[in-house]
Parts: structure tokens; sequence; C-alpha cells
């Protein structure tokens, strides 16, 4: 996806107390206690296909009044095999400088045989991260792991206290790590991994008066709650955690692993109000945005004209680049003049641009936070990745905007965000909300073909290709973002689906960038050897029974592989319809042989229909299938697989047409 | 009119100042400029002037004019990056604005100017001196126009030799591209180019020579064509400072040790150390020597990360082969001085042997670049096995002009003899009929040309795959007759193994003694075991007709200045844009068979398989021919 997704970050509270403020910290990991885990942990024999096992990981969080975390993460992990080796020869701490200190505090090989060496800490290498669109200062520590053979095992204890991203003051060195939220703490911790787990434990200290409110998902996690005179202390530990290996077009890890999400903050009203005040100040325009919206909007009669035209314009001229601007990176948005100079932004300041030109437009307009392919707990953590824009209405509601993803999309909300949570930052507080249940009828894919085939074998015909919703952005930006002449050289793959030999004889497209209109897009084609003549027969299959949206972007419920085989559940982003229709014309005198009996089904996740019909001299087929639900959790495996099966006997279903001299006797 | 506007921003630049946002009169230029051919971004004007000082320090720096048209040239374009040491050069951005089609013109800020650490070494702490510096143009919208100046400069001179590569070609259609290159007469450099016509203005001026390439009005490249195209096919300038071939292996070596130093007992503790790793953790007690070397030269090469570093910016040095084997990653180089202190230590005489593309005697063609493979030859059991420890030879044994062998001194020894029956050829007929015809004729390609072997080798065995490969970037060929011989090795029986870590694939299926033929999914089967060497008679190369035809949906262009219109082919045309349809083809009759094969009853049904509407509906019909027996 062109348009990544940001990570709006409000960032992952982690946090621990110090000792020397007379904080406990856990108890020191002793060699003995590592050699002991390592014995009684499972080796390469009882984890096939696994590299590495994380044998124990202990975090320790212990959070002041100010909301400030300190954290202390322990992991022991074991090499299972050479690969795992490799992979644990260099550890990586990510860390943000603005706003989070990280410290290794200290890394330990322990041979196959007992041998406890230390690792010299002070050779970490404090290197910034790897970064491509979104360059905000991230750095990293890596440290050299060396001589690592299967059976050894590594372990190491890291502290930090901040925040991961960004948060930048003029406050003295310590007051800067303190939370954006003040006085709040949350996190949401996952108990499962790529990797086998013997040992996962989560502690949190925190003062009295800040009670957590947490939840488990997905799974169980045992939990023990104490209190002393100052804080409550809370432990979660999950044993035995199987392997949970990533897979493709899979939702967020978050919405299936085990996991706790946890927070102080009561209410999603509270992070609301919070967000608005943050930003508030952000959203002031100078008389060159002011001249440019109205010039924007001039000509546009009512207030949804003058809206979109200002989302169209944000969309296609404030590209997707991300700068630090210092203070406040990560969290609040770029003020609306700087990201007009700019030009560039994240999605928050992609979102606060139209938020400015819609004040300047006399709109009631605010940022709005949410969860781009994943699902939002209902435990007030802060769990988005992605901001959009909140458009009041004058009954209160809010019409939802979303500039970041309108690019070449005739929706102001992109209809890959249906069943979105979101909370919208307003001065009165928002509940989490969540956007509507788009339909696949919505989202369709439309196929027309006329042909015709004669009695040499030779197949002519003409496809219309046209689509409405997400699939009508995805064939749009299909244009827009390849280089140029790639989108017409990938349609023209597409429709060389039909046949390998197939030869296009004229092609024909609307504008991809006028959203005011359709695109569509028209073939002619011939194919001089298309079906298998012989005397008194011609067989060939329907041209556009072949799968012409065979690319993965299009069509991942068909293309993403066999689902039998599949665990995690799958992230369509839309659900969709493909409507298919094509009339074929046969030659005079020639009859089907026979013609395939309709196909249907319709469950709660899939459905199809396919016919073949005669119509005079004409071959009629019609297809229609459509993917209900754009998340395909393990119970929909069944009913995926059923579609697929049918696209498949379609697309090789041949006809046989047969003179009506064979026929006789 | 083009030239004169060339012209024109030539004389503004030097006038252009650096520093803050200042409407140049080249960059008003730029803003009127339009493509002719549906490119997404026009490169007005491109200028690198590399300058190496009396001392060795090199000062190198670009600067580019463009107008950005498309949203795919806003993200290929609009962040621009620049590679540098940071321990051994300072990199310095003296211009980077943007004018917009509203006039309004925005300079660069702190913010917009972010070094980060490449992927390529992120996991790496060793090489992590190599950061990239990513400047995002402020301001930039479809329509604008941009200029850049920046400057990279040693802070002292680090390079063993001077050398450098630069890309004639571009993803832009360039109106002007200069690259300069002044160094001090005792330090005079040859040059060659690739896939061009281009002669340099030579200036001699005060103790150095200048010379100055240039190239006017190209098309812009299609990059997604060109994936996995060696740079050798694609125009581009090759330098090296004129030090002789085997002075520039050595240098290019650095200090990897090509050998034990039987006195140096430290090297040989360490060689002890990481013998005794491997024995311990792979060696099995029932392999023979010599597979005891190809499993620990596997070890080396894919249980040991690959780091790909590019060397002349992060400089020759390299780890201690102990240290680098402990570290779990290491870097071809580094790689190369792992395997020979093994081989060392176990006794197999280890050598490097180099092989260049050029001729030899000549100094043509002689460039780091052009280094076609570095060969670790150690002797196993009396024979001779040939162990790719660089990576760099991926495409199969051997097999330039100029072959030579440096002891463990760096000095050449001894001429490499080729084996006599190893050779491939290829005589392909092509008609073009192209669907948006701006070409057509005839075109024979003929001779034992790299890219097609190496294309076998690297993973695409079936020669019809090769042949379709090749003609991939061409939408609508049709290629009416083909012939074909086998590889095969001879007599020697020498083992040739490829590419440790760079394609982790490969090696999985290049098996030792393996012959390159047959399609991928019988790799195994074509063990040593199950008989080598096969001989193969070369008057009886196998033949087969094919017939290609690639689908519809690209377009082949070429450049109007081509003498004779010829039209280059795939990845040899600068001047292509591609298609990225899949390929079939069919097989029409075959003519003659190879000595030893089996006839593959198959065949006749094959023919109708590909004629039946029913197989043809499955859309991709790659042959895959059992060529030969085991």
């Amino acid at each position: 996806m062109r348009r990544a997704i940001t990570f709006l970050a409000i960032g992952l509270l982690a946090l621990i107390a110090d000792a020397r403020q007379g904080r406990a910290e856990p108890e020191p990991l002793k060699e003995q206690q590592i050699i002991a885990m390592l014995a009684s942990a499972g080796g390469a024999d009882d984890h096939p296909l696994c590299h590495t096992l994380t044998v124990h990981h202990h975090t320790d969080v212990t959070v002041e009044d100010s909301g400030l975390g300190h954290v202390v993460d322990r992991k022991v992990v074991k090499v299972l095999d050479t690969v795992g080796a490799t992979t644990l020869s260099v550890l990586r701490f990510d860390y943000d400088p603005a706003s989070q200190m990280q410290e290794i505090r200290w890394v330990r090989i322990v041979k196959k045989d007992g041998t406890a060496i230390e690792v010299d800490t002070d050779k970490a290498r404090d290197l910034p991260q790897p970064a491509h669109i979104i360059r905000w200062g991230a750095r990293m520590k890596l440290i050299e792991v060396p001589g690592l053979a299967p059976g050894d095992a590594v372990a190491w204890e890291t502290y930090s206290k901040g925040f991961q991203i960004a948060y930048l003051t003029d406050k003295d060195d310590e007051a800067k790590y303190i939370p954006p939220m003040e006085g709040h703490f949350y996190d949401v911790v996952l108990f499962e991994d790529v990797v086998p787990i013997e040992e996962r434990i989560y502690s949190l200290h925190v003062p009295r008066d800040k009670p957590v409110h947490a939840k488990v998902y997905n799974g169980e996690v045992a939990s023990e709650v104490r209190a002393d005179l100052d804080h409550m202390h809370y432990e979660w530990i999950k044993r035995r955690v199987a392997a949970r290996p990533d897979e493709k077009r899979q939702p967020d890890r978050s919405d299936f692993v085990t996991k706790v999400v946890l927070a102080t903050v009561q209410k999603w009203s509270e992070k609301s109000v919070w967000f608005f005040e943050v930003n508030e100040p952000v959203f002031a325009a100078n008389p060159a945005i002011e001249a440019n919206v109205k010039q924007i909007i001039s000509g546009k009669k009512t207030d949804a004209e003058k809206v979109e035209a200002l989302q169209r314009w944000v969309a296609h001229n404030i590209r997707y680049s991300g700068i630090s601007m210092g203070e406040g990176e990560g969290y609040t948005i770029h003020p609306g003049i700087m990201t007009y100079e700019d030009r560039c932004g994240v999605c928050k300041d992609i979102a606060g641009m139209l938020v400015t030109m819609l004040r300047v437009a006399g709109y009631t307009a605010y940022p709005a936070m949410t969860m781009a392919g994943a699902r939002v707990e209902d435990v007030a953590a802060d769990q988005f990745n992605h901001c959009v824009v909140a458009w009041r209405q004058a009954d209160g509601s809010f019409v939802m905007l979303d500039p970041t993803w309108a690019p070449y999309d005739m929706q102001n909300w992109s209809l890959a965000e249906g069943e979105q949570n979101y909370v919208v930052g307003s001065p009165e507080g928002e509940d989490l909300a969540a956007t509507p249940k788009f339909t696949a009828e919505e989202n369709r894919f439309v196929l027309n073909g006329k042909s015709k085939v004669t009695l040499d074998g030779s197949m002519k015909g003409a496809v219309e290709i046209r689509a409405t919703g997400y699939p009508d952005t995805r064939l749009r930006r299909a244009f827009a973002y390849a280089p140029n002449g790639e989108g017409k050289a990938l349609m023209h793959m597409l429709v060389s689906r039909i046949s390998p030999f197939l030869r296009v004889t004229s092609y024909k497209a609307t504008d991809h960038a006028d959203l005011d209109k359709p695109f569509v897009q028209k073939f002619s084609y011939e194919d001089a050897r298309y079906a298998t003549a012989s005397d008194h027969r011609l067989s060939f299959v329907i041209p556009l029974a072949h799968f012409i949206l065979d690319v993965e972007r299009m069509s991942p419920y068909y293309l993403l592989g066999d689902w039998t085989k599949r665990k995690n559940p799958a992230m369509f982003w839309f659900p969709q319809e493909v409507q298919v229709t094509e009339t074929v014309a046969i030659p005079a005198g020639y009859r089907p042989e026979s013609l395939p009996p309709p196909k249907n089904h319709d469950s709660g996740w899939v459905a199809y229909r396919f016919e073949i019909t005669e119509k005079g001299s004409s071959l009629v087929y019609s297809g229609t299938w459509s993917v209900k639900s754009r998340l395909a959790p393990e119970e929909a495996f069944a009913d995926l697989t059923r579609l697929s099966g049918a696209l498949d006997e379609v697309k090789t279903t041949e006809i046989v047409l047969v003179s009506s001299e064979e026929v006789k006797p | 009119m083009r030239q004169a506007i060339v012209h024109a921003v030539m004389a503004a630049l030097v006038l252009a100042s650096a520093g803050s946002a200042e409407k140049t009169s080249s960059l008003e230029a730029a803003l009127k400029l339009t493509s002719k051919h549906g490119a997404d971004v026009v490169l007005m004007l491109s200028e690198k002037h590399i300058t190496v000082g009396d001392d060795g320090r090199v000062l190198e720096r670009t600067r580019e004019i463009q107008r950005i048209l498309t949203d795919h040239g806003l993200d290929a374009h609009g962040d621009p990056i620049v590679s540098f040491n940071s321990e051994l050069q300072d990199a310095r951005v003296k211009v980077a604005q943007t004018l917009r089609t509203d006039g309004a013109i925005t300079g660069i800020k702190p913010n917009a100017i972010n070094v980060v650490t490449p992927d390529a070494v992120a996991r790496a702490p060793h090489f992590t001196d190599v950061k990239d510096m990513a400047i995002t143009f402020l301001g930039l919208e479809k329509g604008a126009a941009t200029e850049l100046e920046v400057e990279v400069e040693d802070f002292a001179p680090y390079r063993r030799v001077l050398w450098g590569t630069e890309p004639l070609w571009d993803d832009r259609e360039t109106m002007m591209k200069v690259v300069s290159i002044s160094v001090p007469v005792e330090r005079d450099i040859t040059w060659f180019v690739t896939g061009a016509s281009v002669t340099p203005e030579v200036e001699h001026s005060d103790g150095s020579v200048t010379y100055r390439f240039s190239v006017a009005d190209t098309l812009a490249v299609n990059v997604s064509a060109i994936e996995g195209v060696s740079a050798l096919q694609l125009p581009t300038l090759y330098w090296v400072e004129k030090v002789g071939a085997e002075a520039l292996a050595r240098r290019l070596l650095g200090g990897a040790p090509i050998a034990l130093d039987p006195s140096d007992a430290d090297a040989a503790a360490a060689a002890d150390e990481i013998v005794c790793a491997l024995e311990t953790q792979f060696a099995s007690e029932t392999w023979t020597p010599r597979e005891k070397v190809l499993g620990y030269y596997t070890r080396i090469a894919q249980g040991l990360a690959t780091v790909e570093v590019d060397r002349r910016l992060f400089g020759d040095a390299v780890r201690a082969p102990l240290e680098a084997f402990r570290s779990g990653y290491a870097d071809p180089l580094e790689k190369l001085g792992i395997l020979h202190t093994v081989l060392a230590r176990l006794g197999h005489d280890p050598e490097v042997l180099v092989e260049l593309y050029h001729d030899p005697g000549s100094e043509a063609r002689l460039h780091p670049g052009n280094i076609r493979g570095l060969w670790t030859r150690a002797t196993v059991e009396g024979r001779y096995v040939y162990l790719d420890a660089l990576g760099t030879s991926r495409h199969g044994e051997p097999r330039a002009d100029d072959v030579f062998i440096l002891d463990r001194k760096g000095e050449r020894r001894a001429e490499y003899v080729k084996p006599a029956s190893t050779r491939m050829k290829l005589d392909l007929v092509v008609d073009l009929s192209c669907h948006e015809p701006v070409a057509s004729g005839s075109l024979v390609l003929r001779g034992s040309q790299n890219p097609y072997w190496g294309m076998i080798v690297d993973g695409q065995p079936d020669p019809l795959v090769v042949v379709t490969s090749m003609l991939g970037p061409m939408s609508d060929l049709i290629v009416k007759e083909a012939s074909f011989t086998h590889l095969a090795l001879d007599e020697t029986a020498i083992d040739f193994l490829a590419v440790p870590g760079i394609d982790d694939g490969l090696l999985d299926t290049t098996l030792p003694g393996a012959i390159m033929t047959g399609p991928v999914d019988r790799w195994e089967t074509w063990r040593p075991e199950r008989g080598l060497p096969i001989e193969i008679d070369e008057a009886a190369w196998e033949k087969v007709r094919i017939e290609v035809r690639l689908p519809d949906g690209a377009r082949v262009l070429h450049a109007p200045s081509f003498e004779e219109k010829t039209v280059q082919v795939g990845p040899l045309s600068l001047f292509h844009s591609v298609g990225i349809a899949p390929v079939s083809v069919s097989l029409v009759r075959r003519l003659t068979m190879v000595p030893g094969e089996v006839e593959p009853a198959s065949m006749v049904d094959l023919v109708d398989f590909l004629s039946n509407a029913l197989a043809r509906s499955q859309n991709r019909l790659v042959v895959q021919l059992p060529l030969l027996a085991p």
C-alpha cells in the first residue's frame, strides 16, 4: 500500500522504578537461575522448525505519580539451530532519544556446558534506525553476541524510561520522559510471539491512587493483584506458549494473539479531551491558506461539495513523507501552516491540514485517533496507529474524513476503513466509536464482455472493466503510483489471462485522476487459435470465465494460497463483489454439446453464482461472487476454500460446440 | 530547443548561490519542462564532479535539477538519498530547494535532512559507518521543480585504488547528464562505457587530468524492467586508476588473508578455533575430505549472515577471520578470508583465482565492476575444487579470457585453463511484431553470452525459460526460431559452487558437481552419484524449435539516435519499457536429440497439450523439457 499506515504513536509506555529512588527492582537474575531455566527448557527436538526459544521474558514496570514509567526487561533466549545463532548474534534495542532513555545493563552468553561469558555492553553501537517514509530521528543500540552455537543461550537485561515515540520538551532531563497525558499510564502486552515461549511475565507497580483497568483478550493469562501501603502490584504470567508465526496479509498481531490491555485512564472521553487540548493550538491558518481555501471552494454550492473539494486538495497535494518537527513529534500534529509550507507529513499532519482548512471554511472539525487494520479494545489504552478528521454536523454527530487514504478515491471515507474504531478529540470528550460495516455490494468489480468465436477457432472480443468503492480506488492507484505506463501494462497483463496468445487490438480508458467520473477501461482483443477446432466441433473456455483479477491486491481471497493450511486471520480490508457477464456469439449451426449446471452457494462468509445459458446463437455467461467481510477469521477458511475451488472449476470448464451435421445419425 | 535550454541552465548554474532558497533561472526553466515520452520526471541537468586531490582525498559534488510530473515521480525522487561513510567523509547539502508552479520557492530546513542507517547494515555493527542521508524536498507537489546540490568529501585519503561506477542511464527522462573526473596525472585513470557510445572531453592542467563525459536526451528507463539486470548491460561509465590487473585484484582483496602464514601462531590458533567450531557443529564422521570442504564452505556461505556493503564507501579494512566468524555476519571479502583460513588449516592449499572480463593484455575494460569472479581454488584429494567465496561469480565456472591465479603473496602465478567442452551457444532468430509498432525488423543473437548462461545458473535452468527471460522486457516479440546447446562439464569434473548467502535458494539447488541444466525441480536428480561427467558431443547439440509469444501489455521503444534503427533486446536496451506480463512458450517440434537422452514419451502429448484450449486456459504454459537422462 502506497500510503503506509502511520504510527500516530501515542506511544508505548514502559516504565520501571529506580532503585536509587527507593523503588524496588526485581531480584537480579542469577546465573544459576538461568542455567536451571535452560536445563528445564526444551531443545530443538521439542520445537521443530523453530530457530530460537524464549526461555524467560520478564518485564517489570514501575509507574511514578507523574506517569513516568521505569521498565526493566529481562530475556533468556536459547539457540536451537544455526539460523537461531545468526539471528541472536546481534541484538537490537530501539528507542527515541527525544523522549526515552535506554540502557543495556548486561548481556550474557551461557554456553551449552553452562559456562557463562559476559558481553561487553560498552561496545554497543548507538545508531540512527533505518527509516524510509517516516524520519523522526529514532535510534537503536546494536550489540554483538559473538560465538553462538546451537544449545547456547543469550540472556540480557535492559532498563528504560519514557516513551518510544517522540515527546520533546525544554524541561529538565527527567521531565522530558513524563508521558504527554501526565499522570497516566497504559500498555498493551502480547503474550505470544513468532517463537515459542516457556515463560512470559509482566509485572506492574502503580501508585495506589492509580488503579489499573485491565483485560485479557484472545486467550488466557494467569494474574495476581496485591497491594501495600503505597502501591498496587499486578502480575500476569503465561507459560509454555507455542510459536505463532506471522502469515501474509494478517491483521495486526494484537488482533489475534493473547494480550493484556491495561490503562489508568478509566474512560475514553478523558483521552478525547486530552487529544483535543494537546492539538488545538496547531490549526491556525495564515493568509495563504485562507486564500487557497477560498479558491478551492469557489463555485461549490453545498457543504458536502466544499468539504469534498478541500479533502481532495489535501489528499493530492500533501505528500506522505514524515519529518520531525521536534517538540511533540509523534503524538501532536504539525501546525497547519507548517504542513502547508512543507507540503508533506504523515497521517496526523495530513489530517491536521484538512482540519485547518475546514475551519477556515467555517466548519467545525477535529482530529480523531483511529486504528487501521486492527481492533481497539474497550480499555482506554492508546491502541491507535492512524489519524483522521471528524467533521461535526449541526446535530452534533460527526462525518468522518480521511485525507491520507483519499488519494484517487471517490469516497471521502475509504471503504477499506469499515468497522474501524476511532476516538474524536473534542472539547466535550467522545467515547470510542466505530465506522459502519461496508458491504460487498458497495465494493464491486464489474467485467462485461462480448465476444465471438468462429469456425477456425479464432476468438474476437471486447471487455469493459469498471468498479465501485475501494476496487475503483485500487484500479486508479495502479495507474497513479506506478511508473508511467505500468498501469496500462498491468491491465494488459490481466486481460491476457484470457489467453497467453491474446492480442489486444485496442485499449481505451477514462482519466483515472478524474474522481467525478467512473474509471472505465475497454479492451478489444483477438486470438486466432483460441478454440480447439476440429471437424464439426469447437471447444473453448468462456473468455471471461478466466480469472482476470489475478493480482493479490485485488483478489486476496483467491490468491493468498491454501486456506486449509492457514492459521492466522486474513485481512482483506474491504468486502467485495465481482460481477462478470459475457455474451459469446457462436457459429451458425452449432450448439453446445452440453452446458454445466449452475453453481450456487451462499453462506455467512461468501456467496457465488455461476451460470452459462444458451440464448439464440449466443452463450451467456454470468458469474457473481462475493466475500462478505473485510476480515476472514479461521471459521471463514472453509468457505473461502469452497469459493476458490469454484473459481478454479469455472475457469477450466470447456464448452464444446457441436455442429448440427455431426449430431445427425 | 532543449539544447538551448540546457546551455542556459549551465550558465545559470554557475551563478546559482548555495544555501537559502533562491528562485534561479535554472529552476524557472525547469518549471516549463514537459515530457515527450510520458516520463514521471524530467531531469533537466545532472552533474557529478569527482575531484581527487594530490593527497588522494576525494570530493564528489553532485547537482541535479528536475521537474516532477507524477505521483510516482514524487515517491521516487521527492526524497533523494546520498550514501556516505560517517567516519571517513563529510556530507553537506549545499542547495535543496523547490519551485512550485504557483511561484512559491521553499528551501531546506535542518529537520528535512536526516541521516539513517541503511537496511543492509542495520544488523551488522561493524559496517554501520556507512550511512544514508535523506533529503526531503519541502514545498514539493506535482509539477514542481527541484534543485539539489550535495558535496561528499573525504576527511583523509582511505582508498587503496581509485575507481567508480557511474550510471549514464536514469529512470528520469534526461536532457543532460555530465560526469567529470579530475585526478592527479600520476594517478591517471582508464575507463570504459557499456551500452552507449560516449567519448569524454579530456583536459590537462596543473598536474591534473580531467575527463568529462556527457549524454543528452535519453529516455527514462523503467526501473521495474531492469531489476536484477547486471549494471554491465546498461549504459554505465566505469573508471579506475591505471594500476594493472594483478595490482587491482590485490588492492581489492585488501587485507583479506588469502592464506595462513605458517609463522603466525596467532593466526594458526584462530584457524584452529574456527575449524574446531565447524567440526563440532557440522562435521559428520563419515564425511570424506571433499565433503568436509564443501560442508564447511556451505556453512560459511550460508550460516554467516551476508552483509552487502559498498566497499568503495566503507573502505577495504577487514576484520580478522576469527572475529568475523564469531560475529555471525560478514561481507563477501571477509568470507573469503574465513574460507581461506579454514582451507589452509585443513591443508588444502587455497589460492585465489581472478577472472576479469577484459581482454588479456589490455587495460581497456579493467575495472572492479568488471571482475567476473574471484574464486577460491583448493586442492582436495588431488583434484581442484573451485569455490566462489565472494559470491561474485553468479554465472558458473570461470570462462572469461583473462583468468589468473594469485599466490599467497598476491602475485600472479599461473593461468587457468578452461575445460575444453564447457560451452553454451545460443542462436535466436527473432521477429519483432509490436502492437504499438515503433520498431520492427529481425534480430539475430549469437555467441556464448554471459547473461544467458547466468540466467540458467541463477535458477532458470530451462533454456526455453531463459529465452523468455531474456526477451521478457520485450512484449510482443515472436521468436520464430531458436536453437540451444547444452551446458556440460568435461572429464575434469570440476566442482563449481556459487553465491554464498546472496541467493540462498541457489546454493540449495547447486549441488556439488551438478550439471547446471534441467528444470528446477529436477536439480535433486543431478547429483554426482548419478553419473558425472556426462559427455555431450558438440555436434549433437540439442536443437529445439520454439515459438515464443509474449502477451500484450507493453511497448518497445527505440532510440531515434540508434544507428540503423537497431532495436536492442530486453535488458540490453536502455530505451525500452516493459510489460510485466508472464510469458508463454509452446514447443512446436523437436529437431534433434542429445546422445544419451531418453526420448521423452510425453513430447507428443506435450504438443497436444499446448494446442489444447483447456491447457491454454491455464495461462502459464512453461515447458520443462526433460533434457538429460541420469
